[in-house]
């Protein structure tokens, strides 16, 4: 009889433990996970910048800033290295705006660097400024811990 | 019963107290309360009633949005450059987009999504809640609502959007969804009439089993098909007849079996690299060279090279004045050298092609063409004269609209139900919560899944009025060109890679709109005969057509006649002065044009060479480009350098004197 009871008992807990479930694990945001490594794609501003970086500005400073564009043996002087670390440290936006929209030569440096102020518009060189200085830090930081 | 009146009044007192404070405390106001302290408020007001907004719920109605949004009671600075650094919520919308979408005009909640009628930050859905559609957009989805009401492939403010909508095109999505009118075009695959002349069966039972294994940008997706079922579909194409009588038939012969060694020659002359890749290199626009020994039959090659647009009247492919040897001695090259060992049926694969009896073969074609039709595959390739099949893919152009809570996502409890979920997941592997499913894989890289899934979450029918709908820029005035020009034309396919009047190919950097203006009658026809590299760090160059001297002359006189531009002087050469020569050099040495271009033997290979311009370059073009290069070439990367008309009448003559003898 009384085995009979301990065998309810014993049941009656083992279903209770099954009724307590497991809290739900959560949710996974699948697509956004995947994108988080697509930072520069995701980034509508900086992905347009980079493009227009790209097209306008890597022939002689290189996809990465660093003066290695492929038309950059044909120049004297060089293109400007962006990921050296003098540059980032002496340089702000401002001037970098200015040399982009007049050029090397207006600003009392080589006129190898031509004027973009008529080609690009004024939110495109803002743009592009911001991400050549993007360029600088991110290089540089990696290359001068 | 005096107690039970007591009670209720104390309880409607409480109630009404509480009542009060719970609108005191509404979250908006405590919010404008906060606003009327931030910085940018307390330095340009002295006291509280100074500050210059309306205090009280702010809303914006838009009518042919449907949008009511009391956005505004809480973003108080959105349109106000000074709040540009402020705290949220009160700063200053971020970028350019409100100068051209006000904020009056267009409200907030037709970009964002959300509840704009609301003014608490829960009830308005600033964050994603499970089942609720409208909830406002985490930021990478922003591009979605652009595609809303902008109707065309290309958007340029949303690169995400844009690049999504390439990719639907690009990937076929249309040939078995409708998605949008602006989508629809020809056939993305090839005609199948007459495969089995053309591939071998080996081949195409290992197409039809994984594409990417002979291609790996393989445009066709993979079906998931069992052996079965793909000898069913092999024995259904081999049995569509083709076209067998080409004007220009070849037949190799044991005296003229094709010299290998002259047909690498011949495919190097021609710059089939410009738009096939070969050993991972070269273009894109044409498929991969690498395993063709493998895929064709020796016979059809020589052929098909002989009478391309006899075979693929759709074809985009140029047909070359190829003489039959020359054709023999191309396909023995890519036969032979183009190869990494025949494809083979599987084990029993011929016995199964070959049934014994007439009516057991019978079924089996019976068989395969119900498979063709119940995957679609006329979506993509067109069969006989048939007119073109219902699509067997659901309707996409209202997806953006489709509820969360009916999304099927099969046994897959652990992810989030959202819909740009369901659609990111499916695009990545189509069976992914349905093993039966009927869509193939594509197997895109996340950024591709990605981007697809922002274009189509937009996709919203009825939404919006009319007048608020951006449609595809009816930009293109272009007509095939008729006559004996217009023959020659479509024969050397010149419109897959030159564009005109923004039609048309994009692998050439030259448009013809204007190329009669542009370049002298005596180099073009020469150029024409035999093409160079004007830029050679490009891999596309123009092919060699083995064109002759009088085909040349009609179309480079034509294009003299016809792809003009009025604006552009036609004598100016006879107008510049000899004085003016000199001052042009100056001013080309002091801006350093040898930076990109190639002057006296050295320079730059960023633009062309400009050691023959006098003979290449009409001066008026020249003067022209000179003062407006983006004019006359939008994506050009020239810069313009705010040339005076003196100044580009002096360079313009100093560059007409340099000319080579030769052509």
């Amino acid at each position: 009889m009384n085995g009979a009871r301990l065998l309810i008992f014993v049941g009656a807990l083992a279903l209770g433990f099954t009724s307590c479930k497991r809290p739900e694990a959560p949710r996974r945001d699948v697509m956004m996970e995947a994108i988080e490594s697509l930072a520069e794609v995701v980034d509508a501003p900086m992905a347009h910048a980079k493009q227009v970086y790209d097209r306008y500005c890597s022939v002689c400073h290189g996809l990465e800033g660093k003066g290695d564009g492929f038309n950059a043996y044909n120049l004297d002087p060089k293109p400007r290295n962006f990921t050296d670390s003098s540059f980032v440290a002496r340089v702000d936006s401002g001037l970098i705006v200015e040399t982009i929209t007049k050029g090397g030569g207006a600003i009392g440096l080589s006129p190898v660097m031509p004027p973009w102020g008529r080609t690009l518009s004024e939110s495109d060189i803002a743009a592009v400024a911001l991400y050549v200085r993007r360029l600088a830090q991110s290089r540089a930081g990696l290359e001068h811990p | 019963m005096q107690r039970a009146i007591h009670l209720s009044g104390i309880v409607l007192l409480v109630s009404f107290v509480t009542i009060l404070m719970d609108d005191f405390n509404q979250e908006w106001k405590q919010i404008q309360t906060r606003f009327a302290h931030i910085e940018e408020n307390r330095y340009h007001s002295t006291s509280e009633s100074d500050i210059s907004f309306n205090s009280g719920i702010a809303q914006i109605v838009v009518e042919g949005l449907g949008k009511i949004d009391r956005c505004p009671t809480c973003h108080l600075g959105v349109d106000d450059i000074k709040y540009r650094n402020a705290e949220p919520p009160f700063q200053t919308h971020p970028g350019q987009l409100l100068e051209t979408h006000k904020s009056k005009d267009f409200g907030c909640s037709a970009c964002h999504l959300g509840q704009g009628y609301a003014v608490s930050y829960d009830k308005a859905a600033h964050r994603k809640l499970e089942f609720w559609n409208e909830t406002m957009w985490p930021r990478p989805l922003m591009q979605a609502s652009c595609g809303t009401c902008h109707r065309s492939r290309e958007v340029s403010e949303a690169p995400l959007l844009t690049g999504g909508r390439l990719l639907i095109s690009e990937k076929g999505c249309t040939g078995c969804h409708d998605i949008d009118e602006f989508f629809e075009e020809g056939n993305r695959g090839p005609n199948l009439d007459g495969i089995g002349n053309k591939v071998s069966e080996g081949w195409l039972y290992a197409w039809l089993k994984n594409p990417r294994d002979y291609l790996k940008a393989s445009r066709m997706p993979s079906y998931r098909l069992t052996d079965p079922e793909i000898l069913d579909i092999v024995s259904f194409l081999l049995s569509l007849d083709g076209k067998s009588d080409p004007p220009h038939a070849v037949t190799a012969q044991s005296s003229n079996p094709g010299r290998p060694d002259s047909g690498a020659v011949l495919v190097s002359e021609s710059r089939c690299i410009s738009c096939h890749t070969i050993h991972g290199r070269g273009g894109r626009l044409a498929p991969e060279l690498d395993r063709i020994g493998d895929k064709v039959r020796r016979e059809w090659l020589p052929n098909f090279l002989r009478n391309v647009h006899y075979y693929q009247p759709e074809k985009r492919m140029l047909e070359y004045n190829f003489t039959d040897r020359n054709a023999l001695d191309i396909a023995a090259y890519l036969m032979d050298e183009f190869s990494e060992g025949a494809y083979v049926l599987p084990d029993e694969g011929d016995v199964a092609l070959a049934p014994k009896s007439l009516s057991r073969k019978e079924e089996q074609l019976k068989r395969g063409l119900k498979l063709f039709v119940k995957h679609g595959c006329g979506g993509c390739h067109s069969v006989g004269t048939q007119i073109k099949p219902p699509k067997v893919g659901p309707k996409l152009s209202n997806i953006g609209n489709r509820l969360e809570s009916v999304l099927d996502f099969g046994s897959r409890r652990d992810i989030r139900p959202t819909l740009y979920n369901w659609l990111f997941m499916k695009l990545k592997q189509a069976d992914v919560f349905d093993s039966s499913a009927a869509m193939p894989n594509y197997y895109l890289t996340d950024e591709e899944a990605f981007e697809i899934t922002v274009a189509l979450l937009g996709n919203k029918e009825n939404q919006y009025a009319t007048e608020y709908l951006v449609s595809e820029a009816q930009n293109s005035v272009y007509k095939k060109p008729s006559g004996e020009f217009g023959e020659l034309f479509e024969r050397y396919s010149c419109i897959s890679c030159h564009s005109i009047d923004r039609y048309g190919g994009t692998l050439s950097t030259v448009p013809l709109t204007m190329e009669g203006s542009k370049v002298k009658f005596e180099w073009l026809r020469h150029y024409l005969i035999k093409p160079f590299a004007l830029r050679p760090v490009l891999t596309e160059r123009m092919p060699r057509f083995r064109m002759t001297e009088r085909e040349a002359s009609l179309m480079a006189d034509y294009i003299k006649r016809v792809y003009v531009s009025d604006e552009i002087p036609r004598f100016f050469e006879l107008e510049l002065k000899p004085e003016e020569v000199a001052l042009g050099r100056q001013l080309f040495r002091s801006l350093e044009c040898v930076n990109c271009h190639i002057a006296d033997g050295a320079g730059g290979y960023v633009g062309p060479e400009l050691d023959n311009t006098g003979n290449r370059l009409e001066a008026g073009w020249a003067f022209k480009w000179l003062l407006d290069p983006l004019k006359y070439k939008p994506e050009t990367i020239h810069p313009d350098f705010g040339f005076t008309e003196l100044e580009a009448r002096q360079l313009t003559a100093y560059l007409m004197t340099k000319r080579r003898d030769h052509r």
